[in-house]
């Protein structure tokens, strides 16, 4: 039984499903809130977070796949420091993402957070951890 | 074929020929593809070795390059290098971990021993034939500052202070413009008033100086005008009063970011010099304004200037303002000590008073306790501090304005919903300058 239990480990072994392994709640019918000219609207969106809600990502992309297509770009720290509020919001722009404020829900309760989006897949996660990818990449 | 195929049949024959040969006459116990491995490996090798001799152990390495080139017996020589040079390289990344771990151990027995520092001075003390006695003794000496500072940490470090509730509310989002401290100014003072001032107006009424004025004149924009000091932007606004989030937003929305909604309000008054007409897009205006209607928009847009245009604007949307005439600040800044002690005495004083204090300090910390590169100043407030007994070390909760979000930050820091928990050594070299409201 031991021996059978060890093969079927080594044939399938246990590979996380999500980007970051704290990214562990998904929706699938999830809402997304934001306002555009003062004007308040909603959006369906499928997308995983975490348990306190700081992290957000595309469902599609929470096994990781659309984080390969991110171009290769010599990450400068401080040149996005001192051109921009946020790092992540500029590292957005450079990518050609569009970064945006905004609340999503999750198990009934709203919170506030950004994502960039790309137009290419249609689809996005929030700009600390797009800042989070290239740093490591860099390390 | 054509002569010039011919001779290049020839050329290329020859240097085929030159090439068998003189792999021949260097390896005899490896074949020609081996011998071309083993120098492949060993140039791979020599290439790290050389990148990284100066900073880093490289010993295994030059190992690795040796054994590479003795596999097929070939001679150091044969890549421009004397015996002497496999004992430099090792010496001189031996010497490298060796000063960078006394300069650790010495730098953090300002608040406690450092076990792991202690055991890399003493290991590579060992590898450069220095006297044991002397090394132990410098040890030990450093082994009992360590210690007896690591009391006084202790002691400061108590107690334990969370400031984080209502009135500072969820960690704002600076966004597009750096004015992070137009942001602490901000949350220093709806701390203190209770109620939620906007970060905005602040920074408008900072930047408005005749210096600015004249800037906006020639076209530059109010989101382009950055970068200031928090307790100057405080004193400088405390006669005019302070404005409400609700009255004048400090974050911009989906559409448009801050920058681009201010961008766009100047853009609106370049378009309609004197007012609004009928069919005006002046939605980003009050998006921006919330305390102003259309009519009075479009009274501000007529009467103010080019340059005047935002902070007319401001004013009009803020009223009533908010004053406190009690409300003043201290501050200290140190840039040229490393002694930063004074500052972290008006932390801990401000702690267990209850009060936030301002800060400005390298930003390089939020991504590596560790930093070697600086990137620039950034603001934030001070709103706890705990002792880590696990690491034996005081930490301090800094709230940042860069949204609620935590993943870009070191990994070995504790972050929660855009605080975050940075230890006291890591903290020490970054910071330059501390503020808060008496």
């Amino acid at each position: 039984m031991l021996n059978l239990l060890i093969k079927i480990i080594i044939l399938f072994p246990p590979v996380s499903v999500h980007a970051a392994s704290s990214v562990e709640n998904c929706i699938e019918n999830g809402k997304i809130r934001f306002s555009i000219n003062s004007v308040e609207q909603e959006e369906n969106a499928a997308y995983c977070t975490n348990k306190s809600g700081t992290m957000l990502i595309s469902k599609k992309c929470a096994s990781g796949e659309c984080l390969s297509t991110l171009p290769n770009i010599n990450l400068n720290l401080g040149e996005l420091f001192s051109t921009a509020g946020k790092p992540g919001f500029e590292l957005c722009r450079q990518l050609h993402g569009t970064g945006q404020l905004l609340e999503f829900s999750f198990a009934n309760k709203w919170y506030k957070l950004d994502r960039c989006s790309f137009a290419d897949g249609n689809w996005f996660l929030d700009t600390d951890q797009l800042l989070n990818i290239y740093i490591k990449r860099q390390k | 074929m054509t002569l010039q195929g011919q001779v290049y049949q020839i050329f290329a024959f020859t240097a085929f020929c030159l090439m068998v040969g003189a792999s021949q006459a260097i390896a005899s116990p490896c074949s020609t593809s081996e011998s071309q491995n083993a120098i492949q490996r060993a140039k791979k090798e020599r290439d790290f070795i050389l990148a990284n001799f100066k900073e880093n152990d490289v010993s295994s390495a030059v190992e690795r390059f040796q054994s590479a080139l003795n596999k097929c017996e070939i001679p150091l020589s044969s890549f421009g290098i004397g015996s002497g040079a496999l004992d430099y390289w090792k010496t001189q990344g031996y010497e490298a971990v060796y000063n960078k771990a006394k300069e650790r151990l010495e730098y953090l027995s300002q608040f406690k021993s450092d076990a792991q520092a202690a055991e890399d001075v003493r290991t590579y003390s060992k590898k450069l034939g220095y006297s044991p006695q002397e090394t132990q003794k410098y040890l030990d000496k450093l082994v009992t500052s360590g210690a007896a500072n690591l009391n006084k940490e202790k002691k400061d470090c108590s107690p334990s202070v969370d400031l984080r509730g209502p009135r500072l509310g969820v960690v704002r989002d600076q966004d597009s413009i750096a004015w992070c401290y137009a942001v602490v100014a901000a949350d220093m003072l709806s701390y203190k008033l209770g109620k939620k001032i906007s970060a905005a107006d602040i920074a408008v009424a900072n930047n408005d100086t005749w210096k600015n004025a004249i800037l906006k004149k020639f076209g530059k924009s109010e989101a382009s005008i950055e970068l200031g000091v928090a307790e100057s932007a405080i004193s400088r606004t405390k006669d005019k009063g302070w404005c409400l989030e609700e009255k004048m937003s400090s974050e911009g929305d989906s559409n448009w970011n801050l920058k681009s909604l201010i961008v766009q309000i100047e853009e609106l008054k370049r378009k309609l010099p004197s007012g609004l007409s009928g069919n005006s897009d002046c939605r980003s205006a009050l998006r921006l304004f919330g305390g102003l209607n259309l009519k009075e928009l479009s009274d501000v847009l007529a009467k103010s200037s080019q340059s005047s245009l935002i902070p007319a604007l401001a004013d009009k949307a803020c009223q009533p303002r908010l004053k406190d005439d009690s409300i003043s600040v201290t501050s200290d800044s140190i840039f040229f000590s490393e002694d930063k002690s004074p500052l972290f005495k008006m932390v801990n004083d401000q702690l267990n008073k209850k009060n936030v204090t301002g800060i400005d300090y390298e930003a390089a910390v939020l991504y590596d306790h560790d930093y070697t590169k600086v990137i620039g100043l950034h603001s934030g407030i001070i709103v706890g501090r705990r002792y880590n007994s696990q690491t034996n070390e005081c930490e301090y909760l800094i709230r940042n304005s860069y949204g609620r979000g935590c993943s870009s930050y070191d990994s070995s820091y504790q972050c929660d919903e855009g605080n975050i928990w940075i230890p006291k050594p890591s903290l020490f070299r970054s910071m330059r300058r501390a503020e808060f409201i008496n």
